[in-house]
C-alpha cells in the first residue's frame, strides 16, 4: 500500500515547525520526473555527450564487473547470476549519483514530453544524443579493457566468458530479444524512478539494488549493455587462446558463425533490444505513471 | 528556571521515524486517499501492484534454480530478491490487494463508507490479477524459461505444481500467515521516512515469509499460471521431473486448480490476516474512541502546551 499523499504528511499533533522530509509520494515523483525532463532538454549539446558518454563508460565498467565475478562458477546458476546483477548495480549507482546520461534511463523524461513541459524534437534530441554518447562511451572502454589484457587473467576464462556470453545474445531470437527489452528497460526505469522518491545516496543505492540486480540477473537485455559486451566477444573471438578456453568452458564445439559485427550485432540484438528498452521505458513506465498522476483531469 | 528558557529557544524539528500512534492514524488517512482514487487510477495502479509482485517472482525463481545449497538458505535468499516486489510497490506506488487490507482501519473510524472499501479491494484484486497474468505472458514470450537446459523453467514448474496440490486448510493458514506478515511490512513502512528505512523494514518480513513458504494471493496469481503455461513444454516436464527426481503428476495444474485449489482459500486467507490480525488489531489497540493518545503524546513531548 504506497503512500499515495500528495501533500505533506504533517500530524497536528506536534506542535513542532514542521520541515518535510519524508521521501516524496508518487505524485510528487511524477512532478519532479516533469521538471528533470525540462532541465536535460535545456543542457547543451557538448554537455549532453559527454555526460552520455560517461554513462556508457559507467555501464561498461559495471558489466565488466559482472562478468569478472561470474566468469568461473559452475554451479548454482541462478545465484551465480544474482551475484553477477549485484555487481552491475555500481553502474547505475555511478550514473545516478555522479550524474550521467543514460538512453534508457532517459526514457523516463517522455514524461515532461507528454506533459507537454517539452516538445518531441527536445526528447528525440536528448535520445539520439545519449545513445550516440553512449555507444562511443562503451567502445571506448571496450578498447581501454582490451589493451588492459585484463581477459587474459584466470587462463584466459575471463575472456572465455565473455565470448559465450555474447553469442547468446547475438543468438536470440527477433520477439525473445524484444520482449527481454522490454522488461529489461521497464526495471531500468522503475529503478530510476524509485530514486525520485529518495533524498539521500543511501536511499537512491538501495533502492537501484533490487530492481538492476534483477534485470541482469533474470538475463534480460540492456542495449547499452550489450554496446560493451558484444564488441568485446567481437574482439576476443579473433584470439585463438580465448577460443580454446571459451570450448573448454562450453563443454563442446562452439558455434559462432553469428558472432558478426553487422548481421549479429546490430542487426539481430542492437535492433530488437533497442525497440524493446524504448517501449519498456516510454510507454510502459513513463506513459503508465503519467497517465496516472500528471494526466489533465477532466474534472 | 533559566534552563526552561533555554530549552524553548531551541526549535524542535521532528524527523524520528513515525511512533506507532502515528502509523495509526497516517494509515487511517490514507484509506480516504485511496478511497478517492477514480476508477482507472485504482485499476491501472492494481495492474501496475500485479506486474510488480510478479517480477519478484519471477527473479525468486530465477535465482534458485539449479541451486545446490541446502534448502533453507535457498529459500531464505529466494525471499529477499522477491522483496523487490514489495518495494516497487511501496516506494513507486500501487494497489496491491493483499497491502490494502489496512484500509479497514480507515472503514472502522468511518472514514471510508463500506462502498468504498470493496470497490478499492475488488478493483485492485481484479488488477492485480490482469497485471500478473500479462506478466505470464510476456514471460513466455521471453524464453527465458529456456535458461540453463530449462531448469528455470522446470524450477517455475515445480513451484507450481506444489501450490496447487495444497490441502485447503493448509492453503488457509498459510495464507493467514503471508498477509499478515505483508501487512506488517505496511505498517513498518508507514513508520519509515527515507527510502532506505522502507526498503530495510521490508526485506524481513517478505524475505520472511516467503523463506517460509507462506501463500501470498497475487504472487500465486504469476506463480501457478506460469507453471500452467510451462507445462504444455514437455522438455521443461522433462527437465522438471530430472530435478524432482521422479515423475510427476501435474493432474492438479490446471486453471480449475488454480481458482479452487489455491485462489479461494489463500485470498480468504490473506483477507483474515490482513484485516482482523493486523488491521483490526492495531485500530483496536490504537484508535478506539475513548482511547486519546495524541493527547498524551503531546503532554509528553511538549508539556508546556497543556
Amino acid at each position: 500500500m504506497a503512500d499515495t499523499q500528495t501533500g505533506s504528511t504533517n500530524n497536528q499533533e506536534y506542535a513542532a515547525p514542521v520541515i518535510e522530509i519524508d521521501a516524496y509520494a508518487p505524485a510528487k515523483m511524477a512532478d519532479k520526473v516533469g521538471h528533470v525532463g525540462v532541465a536535460k532538454s535545456q543542457l547543451g549539446t557538448l554537455t549532453t555527450f559527454a555526460l552520455s558518454i560517461l554513462a556508457g563508460v559507467f555501464i561498461a565498467l559495471g558489466i565488466q564487473l559482472s562478468m569478472l565475478v561470474t566468469h568461473t562458477a559452475t554451479s548454482n546458476y541462478g545465484l551465480n547470476q544474482l551475484v553477477g546483477g549485484v555487481a552491475f548495480t555500481l553502474a547505475l549507482v555511478l550514473i545516478v549519483i555522479a550524474g550521467a546520461e543514460l538512453f534508457t534511463g532517459n526514457c523516463l523524461i517522455a514524461m515532461s514530453f507528454m506533459a507537454r513541459k517539452i516538445t518531441g524534437k527536445d526528447l528525440a534530441r536528448n535520445l539520439i544524443i545519449a545513445f550516440i554518447g553512449n555507444f562511443i562511451g562503451a567502445l571506448t572502454l571496450v578498447l581501454w579493457i582490451y589493451v588492459s589484457k585484463q581477459w587474459t587473467i584466470n587462463n584466459h576464462l575471463l575472456g572465455a566468458k565473455i565470448v559465450l556470453a555474447a553469442n547468446d545474445k547475438v543468438n536470440i531470437p527477433f520477439g525473445a530479444a524484444f520482449a527481454r527489452g522490454v522488461l529489461c528497460n521497464a526495471l531500468v526505469c522503475l529503478g530510476i524512478w524509485l530514486c525520485y522518491s529518495a533524498r539521500s545516496n543511501m536511499d537512491k543505492i538501495l533502492a537501484l539494488l533490487w530492481p538492476i540486480s534483477c534485470l541482469i540477473a533474470c538475463g534480460f537485455e540492456h542495449c547499452v549493455v550489450n554496446m560493451w559486451l558484444i564488441p568485446m566477444g567481437l574482439i576476443l573471438k579473433g584470439n585463438s587462446a580465448v577460443l580454446a578456453a571459451a570450448e573448454k568452458l562450453h563443454g563442446g564445439k562452439l558455434e559462432l558463425s553469428n558472432l558478426t559485427l553487422f548481421k549479429g550485432f546490430l542487426i539481430d540484438n542492437l535492433f530488437p533490444v533497442v525497440l524493446g528498452n524504448l517501449f519498456g521505458g516510454i510507454v510502459l513506465v513513463a506513459g503508465v505513471y503519467w497517465f496516472i498522476y500528471l494526466r489533465p483531469s477532466k474534472r | 528556571m533559566a534552563e526552561n528558557k533555554v530549552q524553548k529557544s531551541i526549535q524542535v524539528i521532528d524527523i524520528d521515524a513515525y511512533s506507532p500512534p502515528l502509523i495509526a492514524s497516517r494509515i487511517d488517512k490514507v484509506a480516504l486517499v485511496k478511497a478517492k482514487l477514480s476508477f482507472a487510477q485504482t485499476f491501472l495502479l492494481g495492474i501496475l501492484a500485479g506486474v510488480y509482485i510478479a517480477i519478484g517472482a519471477q527473479f525468486a525463481t530465477f535465482v534458485i534454480s539449479d541451486s545446490t545449497l541446502h534448502f533453507g538458505l535457498n529459500s531464505l535468499i529466494a525471499g529477499i530478491v522477491f522483496s523487490l516486489g514489495l518495494m516497487l510497490v511501496v516506494v513507486g506506488g500501487a494497489e496491491l490487494f493483499t497491502g490494502n487490507c489496512l484500509i479497514i482501519m480507515g472503514y472502522i473510524s468511518k472514514r471510508i463508507t463500506t462502498y468504498e472499501m470493496l470497490n478499492n479491494w475488488i478493483v485492485s484484486f481484479a488488477g492485480n490479477l490482469v497485471g500478473s497474468l500479462t506478466m505470464v505472458c510476456w514471460m513466455s514470450q521471453t524464453h527465458q524459461w529456456e535458461f540453463f537446459h530449462n531448469m528455470v523453467g522446470a524450477k517455475a514448474l515445480l513451484i507450481a505444481n506444489t501450490k496447487v496440490n495444497l490441502s485447503f486448510s493448509a492453503a488457509l493458514a498459510r495464507g493467514v500467515l503471508c498477509n499478515a506478515m505483508v501487512c506488517l511490512a505496511i505498517w513498518l513502512c508507514f513508520s519509515g521516512r527515507s527510502v532506505a528505512d522502507k526498503i530495510l523494514s521490508i526485506v524481513f518480513p517478505i524475505g520472511g515469509f516467503v523463506a517460509s513458504g507462506f501463500e501470498h494471493c497475487v504472487a500465486n496469481m504469476y506463480f501457478i499460471p506460469m507453471g500452467v503455461v510451462l507445462k504444455k513444454h514437455p522438455e521443461v516436464v522433462a527437465a522438471a521431473e530430472k530435478m524432482a527426481g521422479k515423475t510427476l503428476d501435474l493432474s492438479q495444474l490446471t486453471w480449475r486448480g488454480f481458482f479452487v485449489n489455491n485462489l479461494f482459500p489463500v485470498t480468504l486467507g490473506n483477507i483474515v490476516g490482513g484485516v482482523i490480525l493486523v488491521g483490526i488489531m492495531f485500530w483496536f489497540v490504537y484508535l478506539r474512541p475513548h482511547l486519546n493518545l495524541s493527547f498524551s503524546v503531546k503532554q509528553d513531548f511538549f508539556p508546556d502546551k497543556k
